[in-house]
């Protein structure tokens, strides 16, 4: 009983394994991911307001947030947008999360 | 089998104990005319007994353009947030800023306030000398949204905000 108890719990996290994984321009981490990508440019000079939204994966089973870049700028007051980043983290694909960041004025 | 699941459970734990860096809550970015810190969006406790519904999330945002550092807050109240000014309370001292809305919306059963409010650098560096965490008050009002944090993470913000400050003490030396 208890062996097939262990089995079932060692079956079920490699069932979840990666289903909260991202993917990024170098790739994944098997066992953790921590990147910074570029996003977007605009033609509009450097600015100095940042603004964040971000989403979040746990386990593959619930995925929630709102990463537009509308909502970001929002948070911030940004009418003009300069250029937009991102980061993506992924800890061995059970928790993910993405966050957009918006620069501009 | 048993030592494998130990070394598994070990490994998942592993991102929960590393210690805190304060440098990785920084997002430094450099344009020509000079270099903006960002602070990544944390959260301050809810001070019992005041008109907010929950926790408060803020992020800071500097550059060495100006001598003004912004907190920019994100406020969830019953009712529309009523306040144009907040204050920075410590035991010794009190400062009040001018509060800029950024936006104002009904969400679930409240509001919902974007709301920034500029520091000067110099004020923020003396407040950072400061052991106890302060209070930011929204109004002036007895049950204004009133937001604090713990000692231990008042501390961890101290160091983030230390850092920003140096950012941004380091960058405008070298754009002289």
């Amino acid at each position: 009983m208890k062996k097939l108890f262990l089995a079932s719990a060692f079956a079920l996290g490699l069932l979840v394994t990666s289903c909260a994984s991202l993917t990024t321009k170098g790739g994944m981490g098997v066992l953790y991911t921590g990147v910074s990508e570029g996003e977007a440019v605009t033609a509009n000079t450097l600015g100095k307001k940042v603004g964040t939204a971000e989403i979040t994966n746990i386990l593959g089973l619930v995925t929630t947030g709102d990463a537009s870049i509308q909502t970001a700028a929002k948070n911030a007051g940004i009418t003009r947008i300069s250029h937009i980043d991102c980061k993506k983290t992924s800890v061995i694909g059970v928790y993910g999360k993405y966050t957009v960041y918006v620069y501009g004025d | 089998m048993k030592k494998f699941l130990v070394l598994a459970t070990l490994l998942c734990c592993m991102p929960a104990v590393r210690a805190f860096d304060p440098s990785k809550q920084l997002v430094i970015q450099t344009f020509p005319e000079g270099t903006v810190v960002f602070v990544n969006p944390s959260e301050m406790a809810a001070v019992k007994g005041t008109s907010t519904q929950r926790d408060m999330q803020y992020d800071v945002t500097a550059n060495t353009l100006s001598d003004s550092v912004s907190f920019t807050c994100t406020v969830y109240t019953g009712q529309p947030l009523n306040a144009d000014s907040a204050y920075l309370r410590t035991p010794a001292s009190v400062h009040a800023s001018a509060i800029e809305l950024i936006y104002c919306e009904p969400k679930s059963n409240g509001w919902i306030s974007r709301v920034r409010f500029y520091i000067s650098a110099s004020r923020l560096s003396s407040l950072l000398t400061v052991q106890t965490a302060p209070h930011i008050v929204f109004g002036a009002t007895p049950d204004a949204p009133a937001f604090t944090l713990s000692d231990k993470k008042w501390d961890e913000r101290r160091r983030v905000l230390s850092i920003m400050l140096e950012v941004l003490r380091q960058n405008n030396r070298q754009n002289r």
